[in-house]
């Protein structure tokens, strides 16, 4: 069933090549539709815990390697949100593919991409995990890049950084079946656990390894550069795909893979280091989040770029979630695994809205922008939910998993933890309150007079996903029941909700009453302003301007609107201490590269004879270590 | 349903009145410091009745919008805190990292109407009350935290329960470094001086109010006196004891207001980022030195 | 000429009650280009204490209900009066202060400034003197306060009422500020 899905997705994708450019929306209203029966297809597995599916590959002497899938809790509900989300990230691409030149290559990438994505999800071992993966790391590359000069530099740190982290990844699963003989994660995970027992520094090297491919897609310190670089350069739409959904993966592994090791380390190991009650590796990797959290909410701070300063607080709500989920508490997991779900909800919503912006006005710079909300309200209207939702507003989804981390930090006290993880929240609130002033508020600059809302198909995926968030806000239940489940098939203990309230050791909260309070407020305050004497509309620049009369002035719009350099003096701040930057490391390491490589190949390039002596001396070497170790 | 709706009203009007009643004392207060004698104690209801008395003007819907959200902001978080004796619900007795958050709803409300009004000044002033808070932030985060540990619950009630028994059980006594940190991010936080960079009324024409008239403005004006009722509140609750008695319990937040006054009085006012300069070294260090020692 | 006197357009009813909270809370712009902004500080300040009665300074024309002219007034400080002016929300209140205003004080004959403020702006009160004393001040907020509590300071209805008027009269002094020599486009 699976598989066949799969196939059927790939052949669709396939056909759909042959469509002509003209008719480019059929092809998307084809990919929404292939999305959509996907999405009610994992729908219809909801309940069927261990229903699995395998496909021989090959088979080596005795051994057989085979694609196995299976569906479990954990798979379900990040498979069910991702494809879902994809369905309307492609309802959005209809009608904002239309004319776009290098689309038809897109688009078919972009439905194999989902095919892995759900592949991803519902793979039951670590090769066929590992197998999907590189494919979604290969295919992601070319949808990144379609052929565009300033994305293909842009795609390089992403497309570098994938390979390695995949490849470290693959030493650690080869590692392990070397030992355990088999890909089946869960007796992988109590191989490690014994190897932790044994050999403890093999067995924290094949962490390691795993714990690189992981963070590597993650964008976790001190990878984290990569998101700014390639959710900025990204097609639009597809930014919102790479943002939403595609940086789940590394979490979604560390929740698969590396939290059942730790909890299991935490529960019976007698060798390893604690530190607050779990093992140290898990609370260093907390703070590796915390501390990811804070960097990439000063650069968004700093960011001038609208797509960039998104991709940064991709990055900032990465970081709070693999706090939350590596302090390993069963709120903590929860409260992580809640907010990657949201996290997929508003940042989609987030990047949609931009994208429409940027649709209509082909800029991207955000002090170019302004006043947008009054000719765009639905596309504002969406950020502005999504951007509540970011920065943990209640009565919106974000605050709901924000409150579960803080509770999980709070009484599993990590007080400094749950200080940073603070600072970079309301960091958070000042940066997308910026982004929303640039673009949305402040002055219209006039030659975005005549700009009108996007379509209205373009408006439908917004629609659905403010109420996602409205609804997820108001009954969390429906998300963390399904989240309990996932808990359960995870032996750990499970957290007390409802389908309105959540419990903690700390507190509670009933989610219905905080936005029936803050309706109520709402409703006070509105009789309070119709109690006032009327007011009456003037234009943007009838404005407070020390008495100068505008017009006369030659002051327009465009001048009136304050949003470059925004938060210079809090920049500023920082000018005194040495800056270390990661990119300009990665270009020296890639300058390195090159220089080695230009070595190399003028030594194997200069003449054919040298070429065949390194060739022979290399298989020679090989026979010879195969030889020994044999 | 009508009772809960009765205790809501009850609460907002409460704060309202109680706010603007604080800042005509505190008016009063700082005049006496300053040697003259101000208008009298309810200066601050004539204030906000003649603004709603007046004509107006706005820029678009978005601003009439979020100077609403911005009050309402505001009131819902009131609606979850203490009030000496009385709470509008039973079961959530204020928690404290609701309360946190919801205030910033507050802001978020005023941020964006003032900023869809178009005026430079007024988003200057916006982005530095944004970086300012994000100083105060701080220190205030960590007390919270350390009472958190220290009560095991994040419910201000539960905190106000654990300091009955007379002036020694109070926090402001066990936890004194912590209690001096508070004081300090509540002085930013009501955005007094040294803290008021946001609202520099001759350099960038009074902040975030430039292009606030009529009832916009008293929107303004109850948002900070409920601002004053709310964020005195929680810190008389957090480290005074809270009370059983309403009088009692307005009585400590006035005290601690006219404290904040006081220090308005006599201070100039900081660049706004040194203030986070000095929010992250000074008060920062006294809370987490106090919370080192819980620990320990 | 004026079409309306004060005694047609006087407040009414609900606004009466209005009226007393709009007294007791004047806020004021004041316009300080002439001399008379230096009498401003003693007033606002501990020795008379204007505070007593409400009044406050203001930081933009939006929030205040007061416009105060301090002393004389070029034409060109005229233009960005009357923005300033119709910026301002109704109800809205004109103090024009000192003699310069009424009659061109010293700048009587000057070619550069006006004479009468009162044909261009509807004047609710003119304190006279050069420059008036903090004392004359106050004396005159009273008076404006007492008007204003019978309804008799409209002068913003007044300016509804004859806005072709004053815009005929601040067209025809305003044209001198148009520069001579235009500069080819």
């Amino acid at each position: 069933m699976i598989l066949y899905s799969f196939l059927f997705a790939l052949l669709t994708a396939l056909l759909s090549l042959f469509i002509r450019r003209e008719y480019n929306y059929i092809r998307w209203i084809l990919y929404s539709a292939v999305l959509a029966s996907l999405t009610f297809l994992i729908y219809t597995m909801n309940g069927l815990w261990g229903y699995s599916e395998s496909f021989k590959l090959l088979s080596v002497g005795s051994v057989d390697f085979s694609l196995n899938f299976k569906v479990t809790p954990l798979s379900w509900l990040f498979s069910f949100f991702t494809t879902g989300l994809s369905l309307s990230i492609s309802l959005f691409s209809i009608v904002k593919n239309r004319h776009e030149e290098s689309e038809r290559s897109i688009g078919f990438f972009w439905l194999i991409l989902s095919v892995c994505n759900i592949a991803i999800f519902l793979s039951a071992d670590l090769l066929t995990l590992f197998i999907f993966w590189e494919a979604m790391t290969f295919v992601s590359f070319f949808v990144i890049s379609p052929g565009w000069t300033k994305s293909f530099k842009a795609v390089n740190y992403y497309f570098i950084l994938s390979i390695l982290g995949a490849f470290a990844m693959l030493v650690g699963i080869f590692f392990l079946y070397s030992k355990s003989a088999t890909f089946n994660i869960e007796s992988n995970i109590a191989q490690l656990f014994v190897l932790y027992e044994l050999n403890s520094p093999q067995a924290i090297f094949i962490t390691l390894m795993f714990v690189l491919g992981f963070f590597t897609k993650s964008a976790l310190m001190p990878f984290h550069i990569w998101p700014a670089e390639a959710h900025s350069e990204a097609p639009d739409d597809f930014s919102s795909y790479l943002s939403g959904i595609m940086i789940k993966y590394g979490l979604y592994g560390s929740i698969l893979f590396l939290v059942p090791l730790f909890v299991f380390i935490s529960k019976f190991s007698q060798t390893q280091p604690m530190s607050n009650h779990i093992p140290l590796f898990s609370h260093i990797l907390a703070w590796v989040g915390a501390i990811t959290s804070v960097v990439a909410t000063f650069l968004a701070v700093k960011s001038n770029d609208m797509k960039r300063l998104a991709a940064w607080s991709t990055v900032g709500n990465i970081g709070y979630a693999a706090t939350s989920i590596f302090i390993l508490s069963s709120m903590g997991v929860a409260g992580g695994i809640f907010h990657i779900i949201n996290h997929a909800i508003f940042k989609t919503a987030i990047f949609l809205s931009l994208a429409a912006v940027k649709y209509r006005t082909h800029e991207r710079e955000m002090h170019r922008l302004g006043g947008l909300a009054y000719k765009m309200p639905v596309t504002f209207l969406t950020f502005l939910l999504g951007i509540i939702a970011a920065a943990g507003i209640p009565p919106l989804n974000g605050y709901a998993s924000k409150w579960m981390i803080y509770q999980s930090l709070l009484s599993g006290r990590f007080p400094f933890l749950a200080t940073m993880i603070f600072l970079s929240s309301t960091g958070a609130f000042m940066y997308l309150f910026r982004a929303l002033h640039s673009v949305f508020l402040g002055q219209l600059p006039s030659k975005f007079d005549d700009v009108k809302e996007v379509p209205f198909l373009m408006q439908i995926p917004m629609y659905i996903l403010m109420l996602l968030m409205v609804i997820i806000g108001i009954f969390p239940g429906t998300v963390l029941l399904p989240v309990n489940s996932i808990l359960k098939s995870m032996n750990m203990e499970e957290i007390k909700v409802t389908y309105t309230t959540m419990y903690s050791m700390l507190s509670s909260v009933d989610a219905p009453i905080v936005f029936l309070v803050f309706a109520g407020s709402f409703a006070f305050a509105f009789i309070l302003y119709l109690i006032g004497k009327p007011r009456r509309h003037v234009e943007l620049l009838d404005n407070y301007t020390a008495g100068q009369d505008p017009k006369e002035f030659g002051l327009t719009r465009e001048m009136y609107h304050f949003a470059l350099k925004f938060y210079e003096p809090f920049e500023h701040m920082f000018d005194k201490y040495p800056r270390t930057n990661t990119k300009e490391f990665y270009d020296s390491f890639e300058r390195k590269i090159n220089e080695t490589g230009s070595f190399i190949k003028k030594f194997y390039s200069s003449s054919p004879r040298s070429a065949v002596y390194i060739f022979t001396l290399s298989i020679v070497l090989i026979i010879i270590y195969g030889w020994l170790v044999w | 349903m009508v009772n809960i709706m009765l205790r809501f009203l009850f609460a907002a009007f409460t704060s309202i009145i109680m706010g603007l009643l604080f800042m005509g004392i505190g008016r009063k207060f700082i005049a006496r410091i300053r040697r003259h004698y101000a208008g009298p104690f309810y200066q601050s209801f004539i204030d906000v009745i003649k603004l709603f008395s007046k004509k107006s003007i706005s820029h678009n819907w978005i601003m009439d919008f979020g100077v609403m959200m911005g009050f309402a902001g505001i009131i819902a978080t009131i609606i979850f805190m203490p009030i000496g004796p009385f709470n509008v619900f039973s079961q959530m007795q204020g928690n404290i990292i609701i309360i946190i958050y919801f205030m910033t709803i507050g802001y978020l409300g005023m941020a964006m109407g003032v900023a869809a009004s178009g005026n430079p000044n007024a988003t200057i002033g916006i982005a530095r009350a944004l970086t300012l808070m994000l100083g105060y932030e701080i220190p205030f985060v960590l007390t919270v935290i350390l009472l958190v540990f220290a009560n095991n619950s994040s419910l201000l009630q539960v905190m106000v329960v654990n300091q009955q028994g007379g002036f020694m059980e109070w926090n402001a006594i066990r936890y004194p470094f912590a209690f001096l940190a508070a004081l300090i991010a509540l002085q930013g936080m009501l955005g007094e001086q040294p803290f008021d960079a946001m609202i520099a009324p001759s350099e960038i024409a009074s902040g975030p109010m430039v292009e606030l008239s009529g009832k916009f403005l008293g929107f303004g004006f109850l948002q900070h006196a409920a601002q004053i009722f709310l964020e005195t509140g929680i810190i008389v609750n957090m480290f005074l004891g809270g009370s059983q008695n309403f009088f009692i319990f307005f009585a400590k937040q006035l005290a601690l207001y006219l404290l904040t006054v006081a220090v308005s009085g006599i201070f100039p006012r900081y660049r706004f980022e040194d203030a986070v300069k000095f929010f992250w070294m000074a008060p920062t260090a006294l809370a987490a030195i106090q919370l080192i020692i819980f620990i320990i | 000429m004026l079409l309306t006197s004060t005694n047609e357009i006087k407040d009414n009813g609900m606004e009466r009650i209005l009226n007393f909270f709009r007294k007791k809370s004047l806020w004021m712009l004041h316009y300080c280009t002439g001399c008379g902004a230096v009498e401003l500080p003693p007033t606002m300040t501990s020795r008379w204490d204007m505070e007593r009665f409400g009044m406050g300074p203001m930081a933009t024309p939006r929030q205040a209900d007061l416009l105060l002219i301090t002393g004389y007034l070029s034409v060109k400080s005229l233009k960005r009066v009357i923005y300033t002016y119709e910026q301002m929300q109704e109800p809205k209140w004109v103090i024009a202060f000192g003699s310069c205003p009424i009659n061109g004080g010293i700048y009587y004959d000057s070619y550069s400034v006006i004479n009468r403020l009162a044909l261009y702006m509807p004047v609710d009160l003119s304190i006279e003197g050069c420059m008036p004393r903090p004392e004359a001040i106050i004396d005159g907020f009273t008076k404006l306060m007492k008007a204003i509590e019978k309804g008799e300071a409209v002068g913003y209805k007044k300016y509804r009422e004859n806005y072709e008027w004053y815009k005929a009269n601040q067209r025809n002094v305003l044209e001198r500020t148009s520069a001579v020599l235009k500069e080819e486009a």
